[in-house]
């Protein structure tokens, strides 16, 4: 047997984008074959479930993982792959984000199987006969597999040391994610292999310094000027909130982005961070204003969540996520973290008419890091109201800048704040929140 | 009674499963081709801004996601009752074009190859892409590479993206089209016009010139299949892939209908099994009469076949001349044999080359006027294009802020679904007697759909040329008596 790396992939609720991603790396999937074996590929190579189950466990270096977990066999098969795997690489958005199949999450499969058997309008079904686990026809049973109620991201699943996103991964990164594999300069466990930039970093666009809009443009409303940053022109674009990696493909054709390579990096939930983009960069200060501009998105989910829906606080009893990571940085913190998004009205403790909204980032008892669209100096008191779930009420705090880096270039800031006073109830009500 | 399951290991819309029963005496009783995969677009594309379907509904399918994205931006025209400036519709189409060359070139050498270059007998072995390549020569597979990605750079160039695009709008185009731009694409789309000649002639000299060959695509046993036909057609009744009016032909040739994208409830009608995910498109005027052919069953067939059936001819001189051939060839028309679809692929990949070539060549597509801004209210609409592997249709409702309150879709495969599973059923008969299973079984019930270059299938060959397939042979308890499988 050779000494080369041995690789397996596998895809399950997808539409075969990513395959033909894989297949796009052209003349470069001869460098792969230098390297790795394929030891299963569906598409390839006739390896049957109970083969993998045969092999020794983490026999296989890396399975690359594409496509979300609707069904119970795709669970067993991810469940499976992971024990024999030593290395797991969630790719793709389906299976990083849950990405556009995820978009049922909004509905129950009955909702689903209605629609398309019963309600459907070419449908022409007056026994309202519907798809079944279980069949039986003259010669005997024929059997479906049956879908869970919702979609999964695959870390929802099983244990993922790697996530490679993108509708699909562009050809670059897949060479570049291999090469590192091959060359063992992988990044520490649990990395998105991917650049560390947002989509706008990476647009040619030209972004204004006046950062304000008046109103929210859907993209069939107005022909923008293809020079210029679709943000500044009222049109929502998801690159502040998205990483990069994609060269600025759509728009570079001024189509916005939809934010398929998912958060941007440090961010949790994606389409919460852009909302807070949005809302910082709209010219009012007047909440009413701000929500009645804002109101023309009709469609919230599928604006700000396309791809990441199943990825972010909205999909229902997801709790905050504790952050594991120690905090590489000056200070070490006294108090856990956890990543949370919490609308903030913010306004400097001087400043008693600029009142401003966005949502936090991450806190703890002791601060929060709120996204913003200004910076502030360190030192710098800033009043704060933030809403927090069943509390009609919001929370007061005062907070003091730690720092303030920008993270998009004349559009978005990590405000980093220390907390001055907190009260005992107040501090009951931060500790209920920071460990639910 | 025996039931034997081929479980092909394939994806993109999902498994294809085939279960065949045998009666006692160890012969057909029935056959079944299920697809056992979801995902319920129908439902979650409803609540969400019209002009984002465009960008959603391309993720139905990862390897035709251009025709979802032009039938879902047609719709979209169709919901807000605005004409895409002329330019824009021009520029559509030459996009299309060169979606479909990519896509005839990677089915016929990539997929189909194997069955007719190597050889329908070669052995399994050699019946991959790699066996074509030998067989061709390296020079030719590298033509064959450089094409293919020819027409994914073009698509780039107008979309953004080479899979899954992004520039189709309600009115128009995202980006004007560049003098530059318009001066590459016209030379690489005359070096497609010169190797889809090269590939006509190719399927001649490789499979017409062959008497055996030739004989098994002539065959009336077993890939044969009386049916109606359907397809677009432009105004003078030739086949055009982006734009005009359904037609539809009886098993006689005879035109029984002709209507508009919006009047297609009138005509289709979806049929629903238990045991099948995907559902079984019919002619409502004739009536669902189950699996069964002629003119009394409401079963049509879509893709390239059916659309040089429907129609009168060619829209481009060259791809005329062999549209007149073929017909030559078969004596009658329509043509029935399903096997011809692999020639009927090939002159559409002559017209749509040399299509291609004819709108590079009209420089009135460079300019700015790309898109007109919707300005009535949104409501109800239909796009209808013609994806590689048959009629599409998307078919939207909206509020009046252009909110989605229902999609219905009817995707190509799914148009030939019940004429596959009959297929399916033909070739298990052909091949099971007295429960003697052959390894041609797997041979012919593959190419048998393969014909149909149907999207579950697909992704399966894309790679080794071939479909691992394994049947499992079980007594009356359930138990496998016997495995075959075909690596």
């Amino acid at each position: 047997m050779s000494n080369k790396l041995k690789f397996a992939f596998y895809w399950s609720a997808s539409c075969g984008g990513c395959e033909v991603a894989v297949l796009d790396v052209n003349e470069k999937i001869l460098d792969v074959a230098k390297i790795a074996d394929i030891v299963f590929w569906p598409v390839a190579i006739d390896v049957k479930y109970k083969d993998v189950e045969a092999m020794p466990d983490k026999s296989i270096d890396v399975c690359f993982f594409n496509g979300a977990v609707r069904t119970s066999e795709q669970e067993e098969i991810a469940k499976l792959l992971r024990t024999k795997s030593k290395i797991m690489v969630s790719f793709g958005s389906c299976a990083c984000l849950g990405g556009i199949p995820g978009l049922a999450n909004q509905y129950s499969s009955e909702e689903i199987m209605y629609e398309a058997y019963i309600k459907a309008l070419s449908v022409t079904n007056e026994e309202k006969v519907m798809p079944k686990i279980l069949t039986k026809v003259s010669e005997g049973e024929l059997e479906l597999p049956r879908f869970y109620e919702k979609v999964y991201t695959l870390d929802e699943v099983v244990e993922v040391d790697y996530y490679l996103p993108g509708c699909p991964p562009t050809a670059e990164w897949i060479a570049k994610a291999v090469e590192a594999i091959a060359k063992g300069q992988l990044p520490p466990k649990g990395s998105v292999i991917g650049i560390d930039k947002t989509v706008c970093e990476e647009c040619q666009k030209e972004r204004t310094s006046e950062k304000k809009i008046k109103k929210i443009y859907r993209p069939y409303e107005i022909i923008p000027d293809p020079k210029k940053c679709l943000l500044d022109q009222g049109i929502i674009c998801m690159g502040p909130a998205t990483r990069g990696g994609c060269k600025a493909a759509c728009p570079n054709v001024n189509m916005p982005c939809r934010g398929c390579y998912g958060p941007a990096p440090n961010v949790y939930d994606q389409g919460a961070k852009m909302m807070s983009a949005v809302a910082s960069i709209i010219d009012s200060t007047n909440e009413e204003e701000i929500e009645k501009i804002l109101s023309d998105v009709k469609d919230v989910i599928g604006t700000f969540y396309q791809f990441s829906l199943e990825k972010s606080f909205l999909k229902g009893n997801i709790k905050p996520q504790i952050e594991t990571e120690t905090y590489v940085g000056e200070e070490r913190r006294e108090y856990p973290r956890v990543m949370a998004d919490y609308l903030v009205v913010y306004r400097v403790l001087t400043e008693e008419e600029k009142k401003d909204i966005t949502v936090t980032k991450n806190l703890s008892l002791g601060g929060m890091c709120l996204t913003t669209n200004r910076s502030f100096n360190k030192g710098e008191r800033i009043i704060l109201e933030m809403k927090m779930p069943f509390l009609l009420q919001p929370v007061i705090l005062l907070g003091e800048v730690v720092d303030s880096r920008e993270i998009v270039k004349d559009l978005l800031y990590d405000t980093h704040l220390q907390f001055l006073s907190t009260d005992d109830k107040t501090k009951e009500l931060l500790i209920k929140m920071i460990n639910v | 009674m025996k039931k034997i399951t081929i479980d092909p290991i394939t994806r993109l819309e999902g498994h294809g499963r085939i279960e065949i029963f045998l009666n006692d005496n160890g012969d057909v009783e029935n056959a079944y081709l299920q697809v056992p995969e979801f995902r319920g677009f129908e439902k979650f594309c409803v609540g969400r801004h019209v002009e984002e379907l465009p960008r959603i509904t391309p993720k139905i399918c990862g390897v035709c996601p251009e025709a979802h994205h032009l039938a879902s931006t047609k719709a979209c025209d169709a919901v807000f009752g605005v004409e895409p400036p002329e330019a824009a519709k021009k520029i559509r189409e030459m996009f299309y074009c060169a979606h479909m060359i990519h896509s005839h070139i990677a089915h016929f050498y990539v997929l189909a190859g194997p069955d007719f270059i190597v050889g329908p007998e070669a052995k399994v072995e050699e019946r991959n892409i790699l066996g074509v390549i030998q067989k061709v020569g390296l020079q030719i597979a590298s033509e064959v590479i450089k094409h293919r990605a020819y027409a994914q750079e073009i698509q780039a160039m107008i979309a953004g993206r080479a899979t899954l695009p992004v520039c189709g709008l309600p009115g128009g185009i995202s980006k004007p089209l560049t003098e530059e731009e318009r001066k590459q694409i016209e030379e690489k789309a005359k070096s497609c016009v010169e190797f889809a000649k090269f590939t006509v002639k190719a399927f001649e000299n490789v499979v017409l010139k062959n008497k055996e060959y030739l004989n098994i695509v002539l065959s009336k046993d077993l890939y044969y299949m009386e049916s109606y036909y359907m397809g677009l057609v432009d105004k003078n009744n030739c086949v055009n892939f982006y734009d005009g009016d359904i037609r539809v032909v009886d098993p006689y040739g005879k035109e029984v209908a002709k209507f508009k994208p919006a009047e297609y409830l009138d005509y289709i009608g979806e049929h629903v099994e238990s045991w099948s995910y995907l559902k079984f498109p019919y002619l409502k005027k004739v009536g669902w009469k189950g699996f069964v052919d002629g003119k009394d069953s409401g079963i049509y067939r879509v893709a390239p076949l059916a659309r040089l059936n429907v129609a009168d001819g060619m829209a481009t001189p060259l791809a005329q001349q062999e549209y007149e051939k073929m017909y030559k060839t078969f004596g009658q028309k329509p043509v029935h044999h399903t096997l011809a679809f692999h020639w009927a692929r090939v002159i559409e990949l002559l017209y749509a080359a040399e299509r291609m070539l004819e709108i590079v060549q009209d420089k009135s597509i460079v300019t700015e006027n790309v898109r007109n801004i919707p300005t009535k209210t949104p409501s109800e609409g239909v796009g209808v294009v013609e994806a590689p592997r048959g009629t599409l249709f998307h078919h939207y409702k909206t509020d009046e802020h252009g909110i989605v309150k229902e999609a219905n879709l009817i995707v190509a495969t799914g148009n030939n679904y019940a004429a596959m599973c009959m297929s399916v059923k033909k070739a298990a008969q052909g091949f099971i007697k007295k429960g003697k299973v052959t390894e041609g079984l797997l041979n012919m019930v593959e190419m048998a759909f393969r014909a149909y270059d149907p999207c579950l299938a697909c992704a399966t060959h894309s790679l080794p040329g071939q479909m691992p397939l394994i049947v499992n042979i079980r007594n009356k308890d359930g138990e496998i008596i016997e495995t075959l499988r075909r690596d």
